[in-house]
């Protein structure tokens, strides 16, 4: 058992994170205790991507908690941010090439952050997750992740071809 | 191996310098520079391993085979990462989504290998991710393509059950070629009636026979009616019966894999709705096409033959109202689906409330509840109100294209009466073939849908009534090989995904009739392990032996005969506690069920029912305590006489009392035969012959159990918390 993990409160730079030569990471606590080959999670990645991080050792235990990114240093929150963006492989619609339904499941062409890319969603509670009345994810058929943050704000072909075929 | 091979990798290759290397495999990636979607290429040679990126050719990585110490594949959300390490750093990294991640996992295990033996055995098999012939992304990898289906083979296959009912069908056909005749008659007749009787005034008799003839009709009508529905009814039960029984024996015969990755929804959706949609087409859709088909192809011909001119006049809207009846079902099915998800929706909000209602009033959320029920409710009425809206425009557009034709026919044949060049009879049996001609049309829509609708249900039913089953599942010719009971796991890595090897190099030796206890933490892999001797998994790489035979070359009918498991999670079938403990060994006498359930300490809690043995259990169960439970599971393993015995947790749900009783029985049940005893409780394997302690997949200790305490290792820490929480008992 470690002990109880801490969280940080507000003060900033009680943790240091240093990128070492072979590309692992390392932890340095206010207690100068530290830890190598960390990982970093969300620990809701959907509903709250940039709150709640933590770090955990190299055997998955949980070793501290930020409440918020904004707690951290410049230079560790850039760290943290990168690696997130290495763990959490979700890309973001931007406009709908092509839906076309069939049999329960959604053949879809669309345009990402990451480029273009056909997906395959079959239309279930846990393949199209609504997160709020206009932010949806959708998950392929393989595990891949694709996000819409705001329905409303893609333009409306895009929109009206995804109101008429997910619900 | 030759399938890891790409065809780019040749060139890839010459551009490098590397061309005069023997490539043994090419993958492409599918996540490029800062993660954007792209191609870039591994490429696997005898002395290198080539990262390069066909859109950046600068970042070309060239890896010598020698540098690499280790090649890992890292699970992300959403995708994964290959690292190539050398001795002190990274030597190359590749991004890619979920869609290729097994690729790598085995080219990564194929890389290890090659620099550790140099020879790369990948077992080569590509999921297929695109259909093969028109390149559309697949609901799920190696999946059907919804598109380039084999209409043919499908339909083939099902003509194949229909085969054994040939009678019936061709008697249904006859009816249904007899009963278009019968529906053309009656308008003819009344042609006769009107331009004969009423204009000429013959004889009476012919009237009495046109009557008479029109009564036929109608007889005949309804007669064919009657028959083509109990015909079609009775042939589309018997053929969906039939394929739900082939599904069914199929389903139980496939190996565990396969049915794990089907969930049980699934599968019962299979069994429910596919089939029950092939129904719906085969009794009543099938025969309604064909039905209107003939109905249709007769009145055109009795049209064309009355009057050419009036033909066209009525054929004229049929574009018209086909084009409509088309656009408007595209969109009816639509709302349909959605009506039908939101009522499901809220059926499963009825059920979770009603289930869960307990938990509701403890913590007082009946309100929410309410609101939450509420909005569901509302969905379903908006969506009602959509699907009614839509096809009230649908059947008021329908209405007016069809009157068009009319008022065009009494224009036209109007014109014609007056000219003498046509009778009222022949104008008025026009008027009536045309409202036969247009009512089917409007129905086009929701037959072509039901047709595809069952199209996409025979795929559904034939791709898994074409799955594989587990081999060797008929029984053997040879008599049945008697196992002894001495086991040896050897090397035995295994994963149900190969990524995340659940067990590692497991190896040990087990006696015959030796007690094994088995003890870790929850998670690290004792299920699994007696999984695999079960074979219900087949290990990643090692073998498993009984007798020294590798458990492969058992029949399974074998060697599931003599290694009988009861399970962590106890499956009772709806029955009686007879009939449970009898599942071990069909035919077994009653003393014999006393007997095993005597060895199970289940005998007197039995007696103390007020039905003894022949108590209902309750589906799954349900009407005995989880103790009760696990005896009797323990009595239908003692009951098969296995030589080997696997109780994974199997005493978990007892009290103290009861699992000191146990203790005993277990000294009896354990005789002379192989033991595996998993257990979180240290008294129940105290007095196993030897301890295997598990951790993280791997074996940390083993010995007898006073050896371990002495080592003060795992074991010992275990007995700490264990001690721990006796005194808090």
């Amino acid at each position: 058992m470690t002990d109880q993990p801490e969280l940080a409160p507000n003060g900033a730079g009680r943790v240091r994170l240093i990128r070492q030569m072979n590309g692992s990471l390392s932890l340095v606590l206010g207690s100068g205790k530290s830890f190598s080959g960390i990982s970093i999670v969300r620990a809701a990645p959907l509903s709250r991507p940039n709150n709640f991080i933590c770090f955990l050792d190299s055997t998955g235990q949980e070793i501290y908690m930020v409440r918020d990114l904004s707690h951290l240093s410049a230079e560790d929150r850039v760290l943290v941010e990168t690696e997130l963006q290495l763990r959490y492989i979700s890309s973001i619609i931007r406009r709908i090439v092509s839906v076309r339904r069939e049999a329960g499941t959604l053949y879809c062409k669309a345009e990402t952050d990451r480029g273009l890319r056909e997906l395959v969603v079959r239309n279930a509670d846990d393949s199209v997750r609504w997160m709020s009345e206009r932010r949806v994810l959708l998950i392929d058929v393989d595990g891949n992740r694709f996000e819409i943050p705001n329905i409303g704000s893609l333009d409306s072909k895009s929109a009206r071809m995804l109101r008429q075929n997910l619900w | 191996m030759s399938d890891f091979l790409g065809s780019d990798a040749s060139a890839i290759l010459q551009q490098l310098g590397l061309e005069s290397e023997r490539v043994l495999a090419c993958v492409a990636a599918d996540l490029g520079v800062k993660l954007r979607f792209a191609a870039p290429w591994l490429v696997v040679t005898d002395r290198h391993v080539v990262l390069f990126s066909p859109e950046d050719r600068k970042s070309c990585t060239e890896i010598s085979l020698n540098e690499i110490r280790s090649v890992k594949v890292n699970r992300l959300v959403g995708g994964g990462r290959l690292v190539i390490c050398g001795a002190e750093r990274e030597l190359g990294t590749l991004y890619f989504t979920n869609s290729v991640l097994s690729k790598f996992v085995e080219i990564a295990a194929g890389i290890e290998l090659l620099t550790q033996t140099g020879n790369m055995d990948l077992q080569a098999r590509i999921d297929q991710l695109r259909c093969k012939a028109c390149g559309r992304l697949l609901a799920g990898k190696n999946g059907i393509c919804p598109k380039c289906i084999d209409r043919l083979t499908t339909f083939r296959r099902l003509f194949q059950y229909l085969a054994p009912y040939r009678v019936t069908w061709i008697a249904l056909l006859a009816v249904l070629l007899v009963s278009a005749a019968a529906e053309l008659a009656p308008a003819l007749a009344i042609r006769q009636i009107l331009d004969h009787i009423v204009r000429s005034r013959v004889a009476l008799n012919v009237l009495v026979a046109l009557v008479a003839t029109l009564l036929a009709a109608r007889l005949t009508m309804w007669l064919c009616e009657t028959a083509k529905g109990r015909l079609s009814a009775w042939l589309g039960a018997r053929i969906t019966a039939d394929m739900r029984k082939d599904l069914f024996n199929r389903v139980v015969h496939f190996p565990t894999r396969t049915i794990d990755s089907w969930s049980v929804g699934t599968l019962l959706s299979r069994f429910v709705n596919d089939i029950a949609r092939l129904d719906e087409f085969l009794g009543s859709g099938a025969p309604l096409l064909m039905m209107s088909m003939l109905v249709l192809l007769g009145i055109l011909v009795v049209l064309v033959y009355l009057s050419p001119s009036l033909t066209l006049a009525i054929l004229f809207p049929v574009p018209l109202i086909v084009l409509w009846t088309w656009l408007i079902w595209k969109i009816l099915r639509r709302v349909q689906d959605k009506q039908s998800s939101s009522v499901a929706r809220l059926s499963v909000q009825i059920s979770e409330s009603l289930t869960g209602i307990r938990v509701i009033k403890a913590l007082c959320r009946e309100d929410e509840e309410y609101l939450c029920f509420r909005y569901h409710n509302d969905r379903v009425c908006d969506v009602t109100a959509e699907v009614e809206r839509t096809s009230f425009t649908f059947f008021t557009v329908i209405y007016f294209l069809m009157n068009l034709g009319v008022l065009l026919v009494w224009y036209t044949g109007g014109r014609q009466v007056l000219g003498n060049a046509l009778t009222v009879g022949t104008l008025l049996a026009a008027v009536s073939y045309l409202w036969m001609l247009y009512w089917p049309l409007q129905w086009f829509g929701q037959v072509s849908n039901s047709l595809s609708q069952a199209l996409t249900g025979a795929v559904q039913f034939l791709e898994l009534a074409d799955s594989p089953v587990e081999e060797q599942t008929e029984p053997t010719t040879h008599a049945m090989r008697q196992i002894r009971g001495s086991v040896r796991f050897q090397e035995v890595t295994f994963g149900y995904e190969p990524s995340e090897p659940v067990l590692t190099k497991i190896d040990f030796d087990v006696l015959a009739g030796e007690v094994i206890g088995v003890i870790g933490r929850s998670g690290t892999g004792k299920t699994t392990l007696m999984n695999l001797l079960c074979r219900f998994y087949e290990p990643n790489q090692g073998a498993i032996f009984i007798d020294g035979v590798d458990i492969r070359e058992y029949s399974l009918n074998e060697l599931r005969a003599q290694v009988a498991i009861v399970p962590q999670d106890t499956f009772l079938f709806s029955g009686t506690i007879e009939e449970n403990i009898r599942y071990g060994r069909p035919g077994a006498s009653f003393e014999e069920i006393v007997a095993a359930a005597r060895a199970a300490n289940a005998h007197n809690f039995i007696l103390g029912k007020r039905d003894g043995y022949d108590s209902l259990v309750g589906s799954r169960g349900d009407r005995l305590s989880g103790g009760e439970r696990q005896r009797i599971a323990i009595a239908r393993a003692v009951l098969a006489d296995p030589q080997i015995l696997i109780l994974d947790e199997a005493t978990s749900s007892l009290d103290v009392e009861s699992e000191m009783a146990i203790q005993k029985a277990l000294a009896r049940i354990s005789h002379n035969r192989t033991t595996f005893i998993i257990a979180h409780r240290l008294s129940t394997i105290r007095s196993a012959d030897r301890l295997i302690v598990l951790d993280q997949g791997r074996i940390v200790e083993s010995g007898t159990y006073d050896q371990l305490l002495a080592q003060s290792g795992v074991l010992w820490n275990f007995a700490n918390a264990f001690s721990e929480t006796r005194d808090f008992q």
